[in-house]
């Protein structure tokens, strides 16, 4: 579960190679190897300073004038929680 | 005790001596394609002869490190090829090292990456029937920057499986034996007509041997050729932080197949196929 108070941060065992319509996340940890889609990389760059779900969520509405954000956000939830349960990113 | 060439495998510079003249022309034949007279100040000497312990095996070293020892001739012999692949694989730390057989057309590399018992080698040794140019079965260099390929002309390793669809590589009678193992270790002079050193980046495919389906070629994406390269490479999580941020440019125009394997040919003209079309295109 993610606590939407909490900052979310990308590890910093973390690597990526921005592919064409695809983000590759390569974990040094644990050395393995993970693909994100489209929004999964639209989310990703939103962390690319910590914030919470709640702003990631916010800031897709703004970049989609708040179109489809009710549709979106339990997606954007699930996706955070299995990042977080990956240690691709990490509650600070 | 007799004395071979130097060789250098990718950049592990080496020789061998033994106190058996036909261990010294079997290697010499094996390694035919890697001959050089540089590199003397870092070459390092293997050496077989008999066991210190039982005079009636063999023990294989490097200078004085003990590689395999109370080992027979043929055992020993692998040990030899096992131990510079190890060595060949692990000395280019600055290079994307993979897992994986190449050919070359004019200038043109194509990759086959995947684990062992694949069919790389089979695959390759398809190709090279048809006219291409030899550069590797075990493990191909990428200079991440400018996409270049370094191969490493081993001998060809013809596994037993491998050796009905391939009779034309079979060891000829005049050649050095005794010192065979259960593959056929065939000089590049013999399977291919041009050995290439370097080549650039043209096709990537990963085969995989499945006797029971169909032979097909399929595209992947470059993210998913991106992931299996990096999986088949030797030092990726060495150089990880440098390495994955540029395979997206290093891969961008590269056609990027699976390729499934039952029947040797088919597979040779569908990856032949892929790059004519990759050209038309």
């Amino acid at each position: 579960l993610i606590d939407g108070r909490r900052l979310l941060a990308r590890s910093p065992s973390v690597v990526i190679g921005e592919f064409e319509s695809e983000l590759v996340l390569y974990d040094a940890a644990s050395r393995s190897f993970h693909r994100l889609n489209s929004t999964g990389t639209e989310v990703w760059s939103l962390l690319d300073k910590p914030r919470t779900s709640e702003e990631v969520v916010a800031a897709l509405a703004t970049r989609y004038a708040g179109e489809f954000v009710h549709l979106v956000e339990p997606d954007v939830f699930r996706l955070l929680s299995e990042l977080v349960a990956l240690g691709l990113i990490a509650e600070t | 005790v007799y004395e071979s060439a130097s060789f250098r495998a990718h950049s592990f510079a080496f020789s061998f001596a033994s106190s058996e003249l036909g261990a010294v022309n079997f290697v010499e034949g094996a390694f035919d394609a890697l001959v050089t007279d540089a590199y003397e100040d870092v070459r390092r000497r293997y050496w077989l002869g008999p066991d210190r312990a039982d005079s009636s095996l063999f023990e294989l070293s490097l200078d004085d490190e003990v590689v395999v020892s109370r080992m027979s001739g043929s055992a020993a012999m692998a040990g030899l090829f096992w131990d510079v692949n190890r060595r060949a694989t692990a000395s280019e730390p600055d290079r994307l090292m993979i897992h994986a057989s190449a050919v070359a057309r004019d200038d043109e590399g194509w990759i086959f990456a995947a684990p062992s018992e694949s069919g790389k080698s089979t695959l390759a040794a398809g190709l090279l029937a048809r006219g291409l140019s030899y550069m590797t079965d075990e493990a191909v260099a990428i200079d991440l920057t400018t996409g270049v390929l370094h191969g490493y002309a081993k001998p060809l390793s013809i596994d037993p499986g491998s050796q009905s669809l391939l009779a034309h590589l079979r060891p000829r009678s005049d050649e050095p034996h005794g010192w065979s193992t259960r593959q056929w270790l065939v000089p590049p002079s013999r399977a291919a007509r041009a050995v290439r050193q370097t080549a650039r980046l043209r096709l990537v495919v990963f085969p995989r041997y499945a006797p029971t389906a169909d032979t097909a070629l399929s595209a992947i994406s470059t993210a998913e050729a991106a992931i299996e390269l990096c999986s088949n490479s030797f030092n990726f999580h060495q150089q990880a932080r440098a390495a994955l941020p540029l395979l997206p440019s290093l891969l961008a125009d590269v056609p990027c197949y699976r390729l499934t394997v039952s029947n040797l040919d088919d597979a040779c003209e569908l990856v032949e196929a892929a790059t004519r079309q990759d050209h038309a295109s």
